[in-house]
């Protein structure tokens, strides 16, 4: 019979195969999404690429995954997450394939550019297990999800390289991403074969739309507001960096036509937000409905930083150890695929911690931890040893994955019935950290990239510090003859 | 089910013979209190008693207090329509029947009948005679009944309809929106007759702030007017209207917290837990036992997933679920343990069955008989009919939902998305979610946002049966994502096992049509043709297409002219 505890090899059980599948098919949409980070120091010596087109092309990959998430947000409700994963897995596959084929930097550019949307697997995956698990196992069961998935890019960055070295010679790093986009395009046949929206026969419920969250008063509606800014803000960077002042990828037209469709978005955005929550200015929500959008944004804030660090820290390591310190290319790509093997432990770890010692506690020490770690980072030079650096990112990474493990253990207890879209926005967040971080990266030395990921940590920590409130739960006893009673804490 | 504000009236009555030696007219109202102010509304009703019966005082007298007797008397899960109309049927049989009996004629006991019903915020008229109901809303007078009258000539007019003279009943009913300050006027001929509309009207400018003063004023103003016949008048004003208080509907739905995650040895009020049966992610279900009771009793309990905790309209389907469960009574019903033990969460409690599912028992059993089929859906169909009688539907009928005890009865389980008839006229301050029940057994008008009746039940127990004889299911696989526009093609059973005889093939294409109205309107027909040949039926599969659908016959005839026709312009102009 059902317990607690998951067992993780009884496939028998529907939910079981389920979250395999669902976890197989995020992890395999990761490896898509960063392949081309361990493999950076072959394509560039490939295709002779100088620093700036680089960092570029970082940037690019992380870029489109702000927009890609809402629109599979809003697909995901309408066509379930079976076809949609498919969906994602096939076509980020066929992307990566032309990636690999690309002659030109613009080719590369481009198809980095579009193979961004395959980081949106994550919320299709949140809305599959979430069906499939109660509630008191949802924790654990999206934890795996997450931590087992994440694990995709050190799967690409540890084995990757190998391939490349070994295969194919000069072309040897386009075998490697075929390869990858060729798994990706099988995962989605099988996924498609195995895997079913709910489990069988149970009552199909219309799930909640996706749309604009609802927010319970007027301040917060105005910080919502506000909040959805620095997605779009991020985009603008983004396109000025492209654009004919800096880097001349796109013409003068074509970055002035993105400006507009991200003020026009924006503005849509907006007046949706007004439409679904005009009504709170009018008359109070219900007590039971209420809650402080100001948790949301320290959260999404929160995973910004320790989200964002991950995969900025994810496409710039491989490059790092390699220029910084002479290293082999593959010997650099196996050290860099050590930080991503850190979720595996560090992502639950955070969230077990802030069911133990509290939410606010946990988000406090690991963000001194993250302030920490970057600041030591940023003294670095090519007179370290290797071992030191490697230790200090590893170090790094533990508090920043704790910190997303910790992000979404109080995710859910903002708002039950928003789960879905505080989840989503703070995940959006968290791709606004990663074109934050490597458009940083990409204007500056690398000491100082590690030196403002510490600041923002601790702007962030200032933030949790002043607002962030413990989220009240219900208090129940048990007497020791077994019977149950409530504790009033009101 | 407590509302912010209560739905309050004024009422002002009053009657008088006039110059008659009897008064034969006769009215009442009733305004309950509390729940069944809530669940019933406020009745108002008026009858003439027919002066050419011999019956006609007593009839109307017994109609108007019969109908407040038995309308209150009905189950709070039906609608006013379907509460009004059964007591009505039942209330014409009785006056016919006595009339003939004791005036040994038809004309024995014959009233005009009318009847206002005020339920959360809708009026519903019932009507039949020449009594009236008018509404006076913003200064405008409106009849909102119509007379039934013939008109022999000019100074004679007879009734056409009235209550009592036939065994058969044809009442006038119509529903309309309530607003607060509405009033409301009931009549009888010997008022609407000798006073004009726009009489009414100014004397109700006159004595608005009082409807008792006004009934007075009307009754007086008839006798002015020289009425000919028993003068009676009933005023209600609508002062407030039940009105949806969000923050109070909200308290009402939380005021039980969530039970927290249940281990064996837990105990909440007096049930110890003794294993968890299933997890959702929508509720937990466990397997407890009484310690309250006098012996070792096993009980099912349910508990809401916290996934839900703030989600109003999940709480109350949960709610309504042992709501449900309490009113019906049915050995192939589950039973809810109602005992009257204070709860300090919220959960539900139905009776243990010890068996298996029918989804298993198919497993087990892939191919049944013809026999064992027909005693199944008996079953089910028996369970299903005492849920309709109660003007309830189940909505979520599917083999996991059905278990077989050891002694091979069928018990109907989870009320959890059953409509309610009765329920659904109040108005409540969330918007109810369109459940779409399980995919494969639901009926197709779900899926097109439709709503469902006792016919989308007929097309679930259809399937069920289908699945039975043939192990597969008359559409195939459906996917709740892609059903909206899937074309629901039938593939005969026979198709799928050779051993199904025609006859109940063609039972089974009928009961799962995917239009609710070509399928069968009553359980037992469906039932019968089960049991025996439906000759009807399987004519039909047969019939030419003239007389299966003669609207496409002429299209198709229509068609090869229209094609004839161009065929010979085109000619002619070569």
């Amino acid at each position: 019979m059902a317990s607690d505890r998951l067992n993780l090899f009884d496939f028998n059980q529907g939910k079981i195969r389920t979250l395999h599948l669902t976890w197989m098919a995020f992890f395999v949409s990761f490896m898509v999404w960063f392949a081309h980070a361990p493999l950076m120091p072959f394509i560039r010596e490939a295709l002779a690429l100088n620093d700036q087109q680089v960092k570029v092309l970082l940037i690019l990959n992380v870029a489109i995954t702000i927009p890609a998430r809402i629109l599979v947000g809003m697909l995901v409700d309408r066509y379930g997450p079976r076809i949609l994963y498919t969906g994602i897995l096939i076509l980020g596959g066929a992307i990566s394939i032309l990636f690999a084929l690309a002659q030109d930097y613009q080719q590369l550019a481009l198809l980095r550019f579009l193979s961004g949307f395959v980081g949106a697997g994550f919320v299709v995956g949140i809305r599959m297990i979430s069906e499939w698990f109660p509630a008191r196992q949802t924790g654990i069961a999206q934890g795996i999800y997450g931590g087992w998935g994440n694990f995709g890019s050190a799967g690409a960055a540890m084995l990757l390289p190998f391939v490349a070295a070994n295969v194919g010679g000069d072309d040897g790093w386009r075998y490697a991403i075929i390869g990858t986009g060729l798994l990706s395009i099988a995962f989605g046949v099988l996924f498609y074969w195995r895997a079913r929206n709910t489990p069988k026969g149970s009552t199909y419920f219309k799930p909640k739309k996706m749309g604009a969250m609802e927010v319970t008063s007027g301040g917060d509606l105005i910080l919502y507001m506000l909040m959805n800014i620095p997605m779009f803000l991020a985009l603008g960077v983004l396109t000025w960096k492209l654009s004919p002042a800096k880097m001349g990828l796109l013409s003068d037209v074509a970055s002035y036509a993105i400006y507009l469709t991200l003020i026009v978005v924006y503005l849509v955005q907006v007046w949706k937000i007004w439409h679904v929550n005009a009504h709170v200015l009018k008359e109070p929500v219900p007590q039971m409905q209420r809650y402080k959008f100001k948790q949301v944004a320290i959260l999404d804030l929160a995973y910004l930083v320790t989200f964002g660090t991950e995969l900025a820290v994810v496409s710039m390591l491989a490059l790092f150890y390699v220029d910084m310190f002479g290293l082999d290319k593959v010997w650099a790509g196996v050290l860099a695929g050590i930080y991503p093997v850190i979720n595996l432990v560090a992502r639950p770890a955070g969230g077990m911690f802030s069911d133990r010692i509290g939410r606010r506690r946990t988000l406090i020490i690991v963000f001194i931890g993250i302030a920490l770690s970057f600041l030591l980072l940023s003294r670095v030079d090519s007179g370290w040893p290797v071992w030191l650096v490697v230790g200090a990112t590893i170090l790094g990474g533990i508090f920043s994955k704790a910190g997303s493990g910790a992000v979404y253990a109080m995710v859910p207890l903002i708002q039950r019935r928003m789960t879905g879209q505080i989840a989503g926005m703070a995940g959006a967040y968290g791709n606004v950290g990663g074109v934050v971080f490597l458009t940083v990266n990409s204007f500056v030395e690398t000491q100082m990239f590690f030196l403002v990921i510490g600041a923002t940590a601790m702007v962030v920590l200032f933030f949790i510090l002043l607002f962030l409130e413990e989220p009240q739960g219900q208090m129940v006893e048990t007497l020791p003859d077994g019977t149950v009673q409530m504790i009033d804490v009101s | 089910m407590e509302m912010g504000s209560h739905l309050a009236v004024t009422l002002g009555q009053c009657s008088d013979a006039g110059i008659k030696p009897h008064n034969e007219d006769f009215h009442s109202a009733f305004i309950p209190e509390d729940s069944l102010l809530v669940s019933k509304g406020i009745a108002i009703a008026i009858a003439d008693g027919v002066s050419g019966s011999d019956g006609g005082r007593e009839a109307s007298q017994l109609s108007v207090r019969m109908f407040l007797d038995d309308y209150y008397g009905t189950p709070d899960s039906w609608s006013v329509k379907h509460a009004v109309s059964k007591v009505m049927t039942a209330l014409n049989r009785w006056l016919y029947s006595q009339g003939q009996q004791r005036y040994e004629h038809a004309k024995g006991m014959v009233t005009t009948f009318s009847a206002l019903v005020l339920k959360s915020q809708t009026a519903h008229l019932f009507h039949i005679g020449d009594s009236r109901i008018y509404r006076l809303r913003e200064g405008e007078l409106e009849q909102l009944t119509r007379d039934h009258r013939i008109w022999i000539n000019n100074d004679r007019e007879y009734l056409s309809r009235a209550l009592g003279i036939d065994v058969n009943l044809d009442i006038d009913y119509r529903s309309t929106p309530v607003r607060s300050g509405d009033l409301y006027l009931l009549t009888t001929d010997g008022v609407h007759d000798f006073v004009a509309d726009s009489e009414l009207s100014s004397l109700f400018e006159i004595h608005m702030q009082d409807p008792q003063q006004a009934a007075e004023a009307i009754v007086e103003t008839a006798k002015q007017a020289h009425s000919r016949d028993n003068i009676t008048c009933q005023v209600v004003r609508i002062d407030s209207l039940a009105d949806a208080d969000k923050n109070e509907y909200y308290a009402q739905l939380t005021r039980l917290p969530f039970p927290p995650d249940l281990n064996a040895g837990h105990i909440i009020d007096g049930y110890k837990i003794l294993r968890e049966l299933n997890a959702s992610s929508r509720s937990q279900v466990y397997l407890a036992e009484d310690t309250r009771a006098s012996g070792p009793r096993k009980v099912v309990l349910k508990t809401p997933s916290v996934n839900f905790e703030d989600d109003p309209n999940y709480l109350e389907l949960f709610l309504h679920e042992e709501w449900v469960a309490k009113r019906l009574n049915s050995p192939h019903l589950i039973k809810v343990c109602n005992e009257d033990r204070q709860r300090t969460f919220l959960y539900t409690v139905v009776e243990y069955i010890e068996g298996q599912t029918l989804k298993q028992w198919m497993a087990d059993n892939p191919r049944p008989g013809i026999a064992q089929v027909r005693a199944t859906i008996d079953q089910i169909a028996r369970g299903l009919r005492a849920m309709h009688r109660m003007e309830m539907y189940h909505q979520d009928l599917k083999p996991d939902n059905i278990l077989i005890d050891n002694n091979n009865t069928l018990r109907i389980i989870d009320f959890g998305s059953t409509r309610i008839a009765g329920l659904a006229e109040i108005k409540t301050p969330v918007e109810h979610v369109h459940i779409l029940g399980t995919a494969n057994y639901s009926a197709p008008e779900f899926f097109r946002g439709e709503q469902g009746g006792n016919r989308s039940d007929i097309y679930s127990l259809g399937v069920i049966a289908y699945e039975m004889l043939t192990g597969k299911l008359p559409y195939g696989e459906i996917s709740v994502e892609r059903a909206a526009r899937k074309r629901f093609l039938y593939t005969p059973a026979r198709q799928h096992n050779p051993l199904v005889p025609e006859w109940i093939d063609a039972a089974l294409e009928k009961a799962v049509q995917p239009l609710p109205q070509k399928r069968y309107t009553l359980l037992s027909e469906f039932v019968t043709d089960l049991s025996k040949p439906n000759q009807r039926l399987l004519q039909k599969a047969t019939q030419p297409l003239l007389e299966r659908n003669p609207v496409a016959f002429w299209q198709v005839v229509a068609l090869l002219e229209l094609a004839a026709i161009i065929m010979l312009i085109v000619s002619a102009f070569r």
